[in-house]
């Protein structure tokens, strides 16, 4: 059992980092538009017709 | 059909405009309408490339914002925005006070952070719980589990202490209160057992049962702000500047700096900012805001034109006589854009329930601490504990602002102003339609029968004086039939009484244009000179296509319509028959008194008629219709306003209000049955904290989901 003395940091750091992760992304403005990425993916940059 | 003219969009150069519309020197956000797909995306972004000086535009489709960043000593905001227009968009530009959109933006972004602190704390919390379950050393994930529930207590339950708080301030019982004291008294009463050693530790379900009611929160949030996005709205924004004529030409001001007696310009296709006196020698306007009517209707020099008329010709000049937010227009503007859905009856009744129901949960919750204390304190913490989680009314509260939300939605989209939500708790009601006859259930646009040619010239001329400044039909008809003069007399202690007819004197003598006191016939009118007869105008009248169709609809849905009609007996018989109408639903030659007077009677009733001279009837009526006579002067009165011309709306608002309340009454018998049932167990202790944690935000999702589902029927 005293493997759990390493796993539960582990876990908990890797839980926080998600988090961390999560809430930069947040503060970056990169959740706050979840509708146009998804055309602008489509655009291959060819010219205009 | 000419191509509408491109906009000019010098102004958005001038410094006055770029304090107010400018993020700062460089950047500045528009409101772009008909961004639809990847092409229009791509169209957009692309002329980043292009555009010499552009140096960043993104779109956000959700919002319809583009945000655009130029260097300033390369490009102009002007230059983008004809650019943009160019690419075949309307650019509005967003001035930063009005820039609701970044408050928005900072909402969402801290809903979603506590989200995602909820989550993160609340699934290391379950695992901790499983793991003891499964026999792993209990007091060591006890005490992870009390300091991971420690940001959950204070960072992630703020918005329900805050808002329990400002509620208690103001003497009331929030939804917010059961959340508050359940996470408090779950983390007071986990934490003691945690010292004494005991397992009654909640803070697995606690931090779960918070994570679903946020999350629950923020869906419906979503589905809210989606049912009332109010894109059409937004074209109130484009009229925050006014071009006003100087010595030479014309220059940009902004809206506030608009004062009366200022003269200005517009062009085509421009909706006035102001209500102001032609200038020009004539114009065609178009009131479809104001009347519906999307004809293009003459106005001759001096008359004062309403301000949200859009002209139609290429240019006319105006005199400011009244600023746009003293203009019923500019009114009606604000009350749309501020709608709010929280002084609705509705709202309010379901909040009574609510705040009835939460009353006695915890009423319920402290009686059953006191008589329970005695067998077992623990098993009685327990169980109020559940309780208070498991009964609380958040569907009851969820569930009727969101049905409200879709309901105004569709009547929007099927051409009803309406005033507020009340309308549809008050179309409920209704058992009696009473239908005004002239411009309600017959056309609105009348033709002058008589010659004009058999019409004296000066005869004539009078005539277009008393009629200058008036939007009755016959009005119209006039400036119709009769060629424009370039000197019109002009009219002192003009009066309009509605109803009646227009009196004015014109040199020296006091005419008046108006219906015969004796015969009260609505299709025709006569002139009289100091009180001595003139002449009669007799005006065509047709039934409107959509009445007898919808009249039929109605009678068959159990309503029961009648003819109300200032008319003489003869004609409204032959119509009312015509419609379909009983010889007994008919009532003819009623004065606007008699006719608000019979809608009492027939109580309750909906009046459908015209803004202006059934006024009264609207506002003695359950339900006030206006089908024509302006959207600002008929929602003074009236509580809806039909966009489209007909009476097709009628059935449309009746059928929207029916599918609203259904969908209420069947969230708030789904809440309660839910309430009741589950609160009884909670209760006799078949609820455990933990369960009622799950099943509450269940029922929240529920409603939820109902409501949604509803609205894509």
């Amino acid at each position: 059992m005293n493997i759990l003395y390493l796993m539960i940091p582990l876990s908990l750091l890797l839980g926080f980092g998600f988090i961390a992760g999560f809430i930069w992304s947040v503060r970056s403005g990169q959740l706050d538009d979840t509708e146009t990425p998804a055309y602008r993916i489509l655009d291959e940059g060819e010219e205009q017709p | 059909m000419t191509l509408p003219q491109p906009v000019d969009f010098s102004f958005l150069d001038q410094d006055e405009f770029k304090t107010k519309y400018a993020v700062d020197s460089a950047a500045m956000n528009f409101y772009v309408e008909g961004i639809r797909c990847e092409k229009c995306v791509r169209k957009l972004e692309g002329m980043v490339g292009t555009l010499a000086g552009l140096r960043r535009l993104r779109v956000e489709m959700g919002k319809s914002l583009v945000h655009v960043e130029v260097d300033p000593s390369l490009l102009a905001f002007s230059t983008v925005a004809s650019a943009i227009e160019q690419q075949g968009f309307r650019p509005i530009p967003l001035a930063k006070e009005d820039d609701f959109f970044t408050l928005q933006r900072r909402e969402d972004r801290s809903d979603l952070m506590r989200l995602a602190a909820a989550a993160g704390c609340a699934g290391n919390i379950m695992t901790f719980a499983f793991a003891t379950y499964f026999g792993g050393p209990f007091a060591l994930f006890a005490g992870l589990s009390f300091l991971l529930y420690l940001p959950v207590v204070t960072y992630v339950a703020w918005p329900f202490y805050r808002g329990a708080w400002q509620a208690l301030r103001q003497m009331r019982i929030s939804i917010d209160l059961p959340m508050a004291v359940a996470s408090l008294l779950g983390f007071g009463f986990s934490s003691f057992e945690l010292i004494q050693g005991r397992s009654d530790i909640y803070f697995d379900s606690l931090s779960g049962f918070l994570f679903l009611i946020l999350l629950a929160r923020l869906v419906q949030k979503r589905l809210q702000r989606k049912f009332l996005s109010a894109s059409e709205l937004m074209e109130g924004l484009a009229l925050g500047r006014v071009r006003i004529l100087a010595m030479v030409g014309f220059e940009w001001r902004t809206l506030e700096n608009l004062r009366i007696g200022d003269s200005f310009l517009v062009t085509e296709s421009e909706t006035l900012p102001a209500d102001g006196e032609l200038q020009s020698p004539q114009a065609y306007f178009s009131l479809a805001w104001l009347s519906g009517e999307a004809k293009p209707k003459l106005f001759l020099k001096g008359a004062v034109i309403p301000a949200g008329a859009r002209l139609i010709s290429p240019e006319a000049r105006l005199t400011a006589r009244k600023m746009l937010s003293e203009t019923g227009f500019g009114k009606i503007l604000q009350q749309v854009q501020k709608f709010s859905l929280s002084d609705n009856q509705t709202v309010q009744i379901s909040d009574r329930l609510a705040q009835w129901l939460l009353g006695t949960v915890f009423l319920c919750a402290i009686t059953f601490l006191i008589f329970y204390w005695p067998v077992s304190a623990v098993e009685a913490l327990r169980r109020a504990i559940s309780l208070l989680i498991v009964a609380c009314p958040c569907a009851m509260a969820f569930g009727t602002p969101l049905a409200l939300a879709f309901s105004l939605k569709r009547a929007r989209q099927l051409g009803l102003i309406t005033r507020d939500a009340k309308v549809f708790a008050a179309a409920q009601q209704v058992k009696t339609l009473c239908f005004d006859k002239t411009g309600t259930l017959t056309d609105l646009e009348s033709c002058l029968l008589d010659k004009p040619a058999e019409i004296s010239p000066l005869q004539q001329k009078i005539i277009l004086s008393l009629e200058n400044a008036s939007l009755h039909p016959m009005a119209f008809a006039f400036r119709k039939a009769f060629s424009p003069f370039e000197d019109l007399p002009a009219v002192e202690d003009f009066q309009e009484l509605p109803g009646v007819g227009v009196v004015g004197r014109i040199f020296g003598k006091n005419y008046e244009l108006r219906k015969h006191l004796c015969s009260s016939n609505e299709t025709s009118c006569a002139l009289f000179e100091d009180g001595h007869w003139q002449r009669d105008f007799h005006f065509s009248s047709t039934l409107k296509p959509t009445s007898k169709a919808t009249l039929e609809h109605l009678r068959l849905r159990g309503y029961k319509p009648i003819l109300l009609s200032g008319d003489r007996r003869a004609i409204a018989t032959k119509t009312g028959q015509a419609l379909g109408f009983q010889p007994e639903e008919i009532f003819a030659e009623l004065s606007p008194i008699d006719k608000a007077h019979l809608v009492t009677r027939y109580a309750p009733a909906m009046m459908v008629g015209d803004g202006v001279n059934d006024s009264l009837a609207m506002m003695r009526a359950t339900v006030g219709v206006a089908v024509s006579g302006g959207v600002e002067a008929a929602l003074k009165s009236a509580a809806v306003y039909l966009v489209e011309p007909g009476i097709q709306g009628v059935a449309a608002l009746l059928d929207v209000s029916e599918t609203a309340y259904a969908l209420i009454r069947q969230n708030l018998l789904i809440s309660l049955i839910y309430n009741v049932s589950a609160g009884s167990l909670a209760l006799l202790g078949y609820i455990n904290p933990f369960v009622a944690a799950i099943l509450m935000p269940i029922s929240s999702g529920l409603i939820l989901l109902n409501t949604w589902l509803r609205s894509r029927q």
